[in-house]
């Protein structure tokens, strides 16, 4: 029996709990429809600095059109973001500039950039490569290494023209100063 | 020739399989057309100024705002750079050009100012 009263309290008190809960969202889920709800929401007007001005001003027209233009300027940028937002890829192929003014704007671009070089006298910049003297140095260097025969083969015979170099002597066998037979 | 031009012939004569760097404005208007050896290659204007849109369209798919795009063809592939008021579009053979010019991505803009004030000015 105790134990029955037991679980008879857990369920009323979640159910409690839940309603609460249930009330506690849709409040929320209220407030949060309110504020969503103003599409054209105007914080301007409603701001407390503005209705002070309001207020302040006897002028009546002001007053009214100035809602009519905070909902021209929110509609202007909802069209604007609509706008923006719109993935639009006929559009791409109207966008194309006249011959002429390619023409013309070429000429307008060179002129100013003559124009720059010689009022600029930039300082010459420093070729500061190390290989500057091979154009296309990441070929020479990633090209693939020689084979240790050939490396061999390269060795020895340096090797071999070292050793008769070294060898290389004068074989002394007659004077070299030479009598010339004057006739 | 100016400090930018002999920049981007230094480049296009460095990078090998580069066959063309067009520094133009957003419609596609040329300001710099550097190939090697002077030759006349060239690229219709229209490319170059489709890069824009796409690159807007795409960016409301869902890729976001982005920087550049590579395009990789058959035989050629193509890198175009949006810098600020400059479009940098550079073309090369199907080798690893890609690759140089990323990594020397922030000297072209101090390169590129000379030639912004040009387009700015408009």
């Amino acid at each position: 029996m105790e134990y029955i009263r037991n679980i008879l309290n857990c369920v009323v008190r979640s159910f409690c709990s839940c309603l609460n809960c249930n009330e506690d969202i849709g409040f929320q889920n209220h407030e949060h429809i309110n504020e969503r709800t103003h599409l054209l929401a105007d914080p301007v007007n409603n701001s407390p600095a503005l209705r002070r001005t309001n207020s302040d001003l006897s002028n009546n027209e002001y007053s009214q059109s100035l809602p009519k233009r905070d909902e021209q300027n929110a509609l202007n940028v909802l069209v604007h973001n609509t706008a923006v937002n719109m993935i639009d890829v006929g559009a791409m192929d109207s966008h194309h500039l006249e011959n002429q003014e390619i023409s013309d704007r070429i000429k307008l671009y060179t002129q100013r950039l003559q124009q720059q070089a010689s009022n600029t006298t930039t300082p010459h910049h420093q070729n500061q490569t190390i290989l500057k003297d091979i154009p296309n140095p990441e070929q020479q260097l990633a090209a693939a290494p020689i084979s240790a025969q050939d490396m061999a083969l390269i060795k020895s015979a340096i090797g071999k023209a070292q050793a008769a170099i070294d060898d290389i002597k004068v074989d002394h066998k007659e004077d070299i100063v030479v009598p010339f037979r004057i006739p | 020739m100016s400090d930018a031009k002999r920049y981007f012939k230094n480049i296009i004569n460095k990078v090998s399989g580069l066959y063309l760097i067009l520094v133009t404005d957003i419609d596609g208007v040329q300001l710099l057309r550097i190939t090697p050896d002077d030759k006349n290659t060239d690229v219709a204007s229209s490319f170059i100024s489709s890069f824009v849109l796409s690159s807007d369209q795409a960016g409301k798919l869902g890729l976001g705002k982005h920087k550049s795009i590579i395009s990789m063809y058959n035989n050629y592939q193509v890198l175009q750079m949006n810098k600020n008021n400059l479009i940098v579009t550079f073309i090369g053979n199907d080798g690893n050009f890609i690759g140089h010019i990323l990594s020397i991505d922030s000297e072209l803009d101090v390169h590129l100012n000379e030639i912004k004030n040009a387009v700015i000015e408009t």
